[in-house]
């Protein structure tokens, strides 16, 4: 971290600045001693137009024990405006989520929640939406939750704006009607959801690799509560709905609802803020987060992914059919084998990744199953495509109708392979068919076997990155093992060996370069004490 | 009171060994302790006990004595070591202390090869200086990236170690820092009263009192 | 469930392609295109053998329109010929000797032309494989070449964190019009 100002500055008079606190979205922290003793944090605004200033000075005398209050404003020699804040000497919320993994006993979540949902009660109740809330935001002070930087939140919005990309934690709060510009106080309601579903279970429910991944689950994915606990979940539906009109209509309504889960035989006090009938409620409209999720978006996200992908794959293609040829020695084989252990693995790869589950599967693709006959029917149609390719690349006359027929007989595909002496070959799958296929058309028989292949077997099981392990080789076997059963359909020796060879290594391709998530197991939670 | 210089040579020992403030960006602030006896009380404007605390103690409740042994803790006042009422006691790390009724420290020793300690209050209560903790440092003073170090900062990636030399106190960091604004390698001096700064860390040291 | 899919796939397979699918016929001496026999002349006896045998080859080549498959002596003498027989010398003006001459006479008890056939089918099939490979293995290299141009770019793009987004389009969309330029280039050149 570099600050601008070190121990012992005082950019505004009467301020010592003792040490650095953090570098926000928007400007540098700072723990600072007044001449007469009083510790503060300093935040230095970058931003210079006064009439961003505003929406701090709204905030200026709100009073809350779980909001982080706010001073003054002032503006330095050099024109910079600092916020002067009082110092919450507690963690962050970030940094005790990331002590408990797998999220607290939900006594304590309830509590936390019951501070937070005051604090952004206190906000609404004066037409002020947070628009950022977060674990970085909210502290924890001797067991009292510390609600901070609201009142921020046009610069919030614009520095988003210019660093989307980069600034991905913030999306993981952020609520699905945000992206269409017109939204209100409920999209805080939406990050208090989140925020308790991570106090739950130490994970937020929407994770992805980049901002319009996460982005796009928020409007399309429905979280999955199985990890929370089962008394949440009608609490966390509610709070967690796409459409801010099925949401709760005030984080008072789901206080209450939490509250009533914690401590089921004492129903909470009714939050104390009462509302004053003629609260103006500022419109956040013209304050639209240029944040939102194109078509184009997600396509160039899965394209660039899927290329990254297709690219790895040549990669272990060409090792993996080197070491086989290697191994086996079967030089002869080897262009031939490469090039369909591409294909293959490439009709595995683009269909997975360019059609993905859609709803809740996309939380969990791999128990998504109730689109199985539609994906093995389109991966059948794909190995189809690989057995033309295959039939291709052993150079058979392709019989096209603009081709001028040969005067003498030509073999085509659709006849069959002629009788010829058996083929004793050293190799074992030679041994075991040694036989060839002579009673079936040829193109039938590199159509019904890669067809089969990738009928039978649910390729996109393999590509899915919450698969239980890296590279099965239960999967791997799994393809052996059928590959073998209908090695018969093809015509010859050398062909069999070619395409079982291919099939197998395609699988080991496609699980090697598909991206993969590691699964944290989900332990019981026991009662973890608060910390200070 | 406990440390009366008695001749020009002491005093300027005393001088040494005043305790400072270890403000470190980004990570906390620190009171260290030089002397091998430290007093622990309430901070009050004219009471100069070394480790002051805002809680209801007396000015002069308890010490901590570095011995070749160890940590002793000699109560003046009613001190309890792990809920057990002590008047001289052996210090191990995470012993909890309660001066007075409801002011609770925790005793750490988180480094093996280091004798320096570090003071953490776990009552809610405060130091008289805005610190997250106190630290009797013996010789050296390990910030470092691994949990047994005394001040812990997980984004670095080698730790900086401060020790004592003859004169006064040196920073060690396999690398370059700027002391003071001046560039040096691997080992320089520090007092109170300049910043140091790595590509990893940023601190400054700081004379109180 | 999935083995009896795998049946019904496999046997339906079998009966869609079945009519379009009869065995090979029954194939008869191809008289139109063969000559029954071919005689060689030479100065010695072995001469002659040889160069009945140089005829055949040429006349099975020519007849059965091979393309690819190349027929060697050792394979006429164990498919394609009998034994032969001496044929009527030739006397040639001014030459003292005779020339002699051998007549072989192909066999036709059994089909050995669909032998040839096949294995000519077999070669040809081979060295179209090699030339298809070669296609691939550009087709492969031109598409690589893209991907790595617009993964590189993707990935600059972030590492820079978008400071020099023209100047990195630009590259790839060189690199990848190069790769295209390549590929077709060596598409037309190929042919």
């Amino acid at each position: 971290m570099k600050f601008t100002y070190h121990s012992g500055h005082q950019p505004l008079p009467g301020y010592t600045i003792k040490r650095g606190i953090g570098l926000g979205g928007f400007g540098e922290v700072y723990f600072a001693v007044t001449d007469g003793g009083k510790e503060v944090a300093l935040k230095w605004i970058r931003a210079n137009q006064d009439i961003e200033m505003r929406g701090v000075q709204q905030c200026l005398n709100l009073k809350h024990p779980n909001l982080v209050h706010l001073y003054d404003v002032r503006t330095d020699d050099q024109g910079h405006h600092w916020l002067v804040m009082e110092y919450v000497a507690g963690e962050p919320l970030s940094t005790i989520f990331s002590r408990h993994p797998n999220g607290v006993a939900s006594e304590l979540a309830g509590q936390w929640f019951h501070g937070l949902a005051q604090a952004i009660h206190c906000l609404h109740e004066h037409g002020i939406v947070h628009r950022d809330l977060k674990p970085g935001n909210i502290f924890l002070e001797n067991g009292l939750i510390k609600v901070g930087d609201y009142g921020l939140c046009k610069l919030i919005a614009d520095s988003q704006k210019a660093g989307m990309t980069k600034d991905v934690g913030t999306v993981h709060y952020m609520a699905p009607e945000i992206s269409t510009g017109n939204y209100n106080r409920q999209i805080d309601v939406y990050a208090a959801g989140i925020l308790l579903y991570e106090m739950l279970t130490g994970h937020v429910p929407f994770e992805g690799e980049s901002a319009g991944e996460i982005l796009m689950k928020h409007l399309t994915v429905q979280p999955d509560l199985t990890r929370v606990p089962k008394e949440f979940v009608p609490i966390l539906q509610k709070a967690l709905v796409k459409n801010p009109a099925h949401r709760y209509a005030t984080i008072q309504e789901m206080a209450k609802d939490v509250a009533a889960v914690v401590n089921p035989n004492q129903p909470m006090q009714p939050l104390p803020m009462k509302s004053p009938a003629s609260a103006p409620t500022h419109s956040v409209a013209d304050y639209p987060m240029a944040i939102s999720v194109t078509s184009t978006m997600i396509f160039q996200q899965r394209w660039s992914e899927l290329s990254g992908i297709l690219l790895w794959s040549v990669l272990a293609a060409a090792i993996l059919t080197l070491g086989w040829a290697l191994i086996f020695d079967a030089y002869d084989k080897l262009p031939q084998t490469f090039f369909l252990v591409l294909a293959a693995s490439w009709s595995v790869l683009i269909p997975s990744k360019l059609w993905l589950p859609e709803g809740k599967d996309l939380q969990e693709p791999s128990k998504a199953d109730h689109d199985s006959w539609t994906r093995r029917l389109l991966h059948m149609t794909l190995g189809f495509a690989v057995g033309i390719f295959a039939l291709y690349l052993d150079g058979y006359e392709m019989p096209l109708p603009w081709k001028p027929t040969a005067d003498f007989e030509v073999l085509h595909p659709w006849q069959a392979n002629p009788e010829t002496q058996q083929v004793l070959s050293r190799s074992w799958v030679g041994r075991m068919y040694g036989s060839e296929n002579t009673s079936m058309p040829i193109i039938a028989c590199y159509l019904s076997y890669f067809g089969l292949m990738f009928l039978i077997l649910r390729w996109w099981k393999t590509t899915v990155p919450d698969r239980s392990k890296r590279l099965s080789i239960m999967a791997v076997l799994g393809v052996g093992f059928w590959s073998y059963i209908l090695l018969f359909l093809l015509p010859s020796v050398h062909q069999r060996e070619v395409g079982f060879a291919s099939l197998v290594m395609a699988s080991v391709v496609c699980q090697v370069t598909c991206p993969w998530k590691e699964k944290v197991p989900v332990r019981k939670k026991k009662m973890r004490l608060a910390t200070a | 009171m406990t440390n009366e210089p008695t001749a020009p040579t002491l005093d300027n020992l005393h001088e040494q060994q005043a305790p400072f403030a270890l403000w470190i960006d980004g990570v906390g602030g620190y009171l260290v302790c030089l002397s091998h006896r430290v007093t622990l009380g309430q901070a009050l404007t004219e009471n100069p006990v070394d480790i002051a605390l805002i809680a209801d103690v007396s000015r002069h409740h308890a010490t901590i004595q570095r011995d070749p042994e160890g940590y002793f803790l000699e109560a003046v006042r009613k001190v309890h070591m792990n809920g057990k009422k002590i008047d001289k006691a052996l210090l191990r790390s995470t012993d909890r202390i309660t001066l007075g009724n409801s002011c609770q420290l925790q005793f750490w020793q988180p480094v093996p090869v280091s004798t320096s300690a570090r003071l953490d209050i776990v009552s809610g209560h405060r130091f008289a200086e805005p610190v997250q903790a106190a630290i009797l440092m013996a010789d050296t003073l390990v910030i470092g990236p691994s949990t047994q170090s005394h001040i812990h900062v997980p984004d670095m990636t080698q730790p900086l170690i401060l020790f004592r030399t003859k004169s006064g106190l040196a920073a060690r960091w396999p690398g370059e820092m700027q002391i003071a604004g001046k560039t040096v390698r691997d080992r320089g001096p520090l007092e109170p009263g300049t910043t140091l700064a790595t590509d990893q860390i940023s601190l400054a040291l700081e004379k109180i009192r | 469930m999935r083995i009896l899919l795998a049946l019904a796939g496999s046997i339906s397979m079998w009966f869609f392609c079945a009519p379009s699918c009869a065995q090979p016929k029954e194939v008869v001496f191809p008289k139109a295109l063969l000559p029954g026999t071919v005689t060689g002349h030479g100065e010695t006896v072995e001469l002659a053998k040889k160069a009945a045998k140089n005829k055949a080859i040429g006349e099975i080549t020519r007849g059965l329109k091979l393309q690819a498959f190349v027929l060697t002596e050792t394979y006429l003498d164990k498919q394609v010929v009998d034994e032969g027989q001496p044929g009527k010398d030739v006397a040639v003006d001014n030459i003292l000797a005779p020339f002699k001459a051998w007549e072989f006479t192909f066999r036709s008890d059994k089909p050995w032309w669909t032998d040839v056939i096949r294995r000519d089918h077999d070669a040809q099939r081979k060295l179209r494989t090699d030339d298809r490979l070669t296609w691939t293995a550009r087709a492969v290299l031109g598409l690589s070449i893209l991907l790595l141009a617009g993964v590189g770019y993707v990935r600059l793009d972030e590492y820079t964190q978008g400071r020099y987004t023209t100047w990195l389009r630009l590259a790839g969309v060189s690199v990848a019009t190069t790769a295209l330029a390549g590929t077709w280039w060596y598409v037309v050149s190929g042919q």
